[in-house]
């Protein structure tokens, strides 16, 4: 049977004559061509604000163990949310802290002499800020992910901003132990890499999951650096003028390679 | 590449969290799937009610469609039992038990549902009352307590209307075979 306009709007307001409704209605169950005409009878601003609603009701994150029995107990449910999203937040600095702990383990267990002794520090002080990049978004580490995505301020936008909330921590943390350390000029020395490192991160995840992204351009740090102390008479070599002059080209490059790529970047954070 | 391959893709896309893919998807079928809904209840706002659940519910468990047969019978059937659910809970009668009912399989949908010959139109000749408890138990399937929710009327009523639409069925069916026989 061939359906026409007029029966169609018919069985949408409920008066076709009941042999023809049967038979529209056995036709919606297989007929692609007929759901589409039909669609197109639908109010579409009825359409639109159904939509609003799914798009609201999918941004509900799944609310975490501490928000249900917080919501249990009749708190409200923003505070709830905000009390289920804190220890995401907190997770940055615990890392950071954990960070400051560990590198002044590490240093105080160096026992070289001279200024050679700070390449364990200038090392290390790149993968804090790898680390607090890695920690500021992706679904691994973050329960917050939909509402990320949803987010009016979605995509690269959102995570460069959640970057400049996290790195200043990891960057204030290198800075203290250099100073503790006394490193003098090499407490700022870890600046250039650790930018070269982060913006090397950041342009990977435009192929590859952000963990890899980090792990990869940790791996690649440490390596590259101790091979070249390894190499010279001077083990902080890599950290004087020309290094640094290296580093800073690396980190334009991997800046240009991230604006070029940014799209797919956008693309990656959705993932 | 046709409609169907490509909302086979679109739901394996929405499994993987793609959100314009569900847009997509909305955008393919919300519209029939609307004005049908609207059709069961008679009510815009519980049809959009129960198209906002089908949606949601789409996002939440693409991953459990079996990837065969007609996404648009699949959608079909989550929406009408999500119809029944949004007017379960507007009603203040309680119901004890909330089963889930898994989506029943398109090919299911596409092999038992078809009204077709001396069938459809020995239902459309069917008492209007018969007709919709006929329909929704065997184009819908719904099951007899979903019919009881979704019309507002005591199973008893609906079983004894299925009934009736049976054994009417099978009188004018049995007529007709022997009509054409003669």
């Amino acid at each position: 049977m061939t359906v026409s306009d007029l029966q169609l709007a018919a069985y949408r307001d409920g008066r076709l004559d009941p042999v023809s409704d049967a038979a529209v209605e056995e036709l919606l169950m297989v007929d692609q061509t007929l759901r589409k005409r039909l669609g197109a009878l639908a109010p579409p601003n009825r359409l639109d604000s159904v939509w609003l609603e799914v798009g609201h009701a999918i941004d509900q994150p799944a609310p975490g163990w501490l928000e249900r029995v917080a919501g249990r107990l009749g708190v409200p449910e923003p505070a709830a949310r905000l009390a289920g999203a804190t220890p995401t937040l907190t997770r940055a600095w615990l890392y950071g802290i954990g960070g400051l702990v560990l590198l002044s383990l590490i240093l105080s267990a160096d026992t070289t002499q001279g200024d050679q002794r700070f390449l364990s520090y200038l090392l290390l002080a790149p993968l804090l800020v790898v680390l607090a990049v890695a920690a500021a978004y992706g679904r691994s580490t973050d329960p917050t992910h939909e509402i990320t995505i949803a987010a009016p301020l979605a995509g690269i936008r959102l995570l460069l901003w959640r970057v400049l909330a996290v790195a200043p921590t990891a960057m204030i943390m290198n800075l203290a132990v250099g100073f503790l350390l006394r490193a003098g000029r090499f407490s700022f020395a870890w600046i250039l890499p650790a930018l070269a490192c982060a913006l090397a991160t950041l342009a990977l995840t435009t192929t590859l999951s952000v963990r890899r992204s980090a792990s990869i351009v940790a791996a690649g740090y440490v390596v590259v650096v101790g091979m070249v102390a390894a190499g010279s008479a001077d083990n902080l070599v890599a950290f004087r003028a020309s290094g640094q002059l290296v580093f800073a080209v690396l980190a334009a490059v991997a800046g240009g390679l991230l604006v070029v790529f940014r799209g797919r970047l956008e693309e990656a954070v959705l993932r | 590449m046709s409609v169907a391959s490509s909302d086979a893709e679109l739901l394996r896309r929405i499994a993987t969290g793609d959100r314009n893919a569900l847009g997509n998807l909305y955008r393919e079928h919300s519209g029939w799937l609307m004005v049908r809904l609207q059709r069961r209840c008679g009510d815009p706002d519980l049809a959009d009610q129960a198209l906002q659940d089908t949606f949601v519910a789409v996002w939440k468990s693409a991953a459990s469609w079996r990837g065969d047969g007609d996404v648009g019978a699949w959608l079909w059937g989550i929406g009408v039992r999500r119809l029944v659910d949004v007017l379960r809970k507007q009603k203040p009668r309680t119901d004890e038990d909330q089963n889930a009912q898994p989506a029943p399989s398109a090919e299911q949908m596409a092999m038992d549902r078809r009204l077709s010959g001396p069938l459809a139109s020995a239902v459309a000749s069917l008492d209007p009352d018969l007709r919709e408890v006929f329909l929704l138990a065997n184009l819908d399937q719904l099951t007899t307590r979903e019919i009881s929710i979704l019309r507002g009327i005591p199973q008893g009523t609906v079983k004894t209307r299925l009934a009736r639409a049976r054994r009417t069925l099978k009188a004018e069916l049995g007529s007709a075979t022997q009509g054409d026989a003669a």
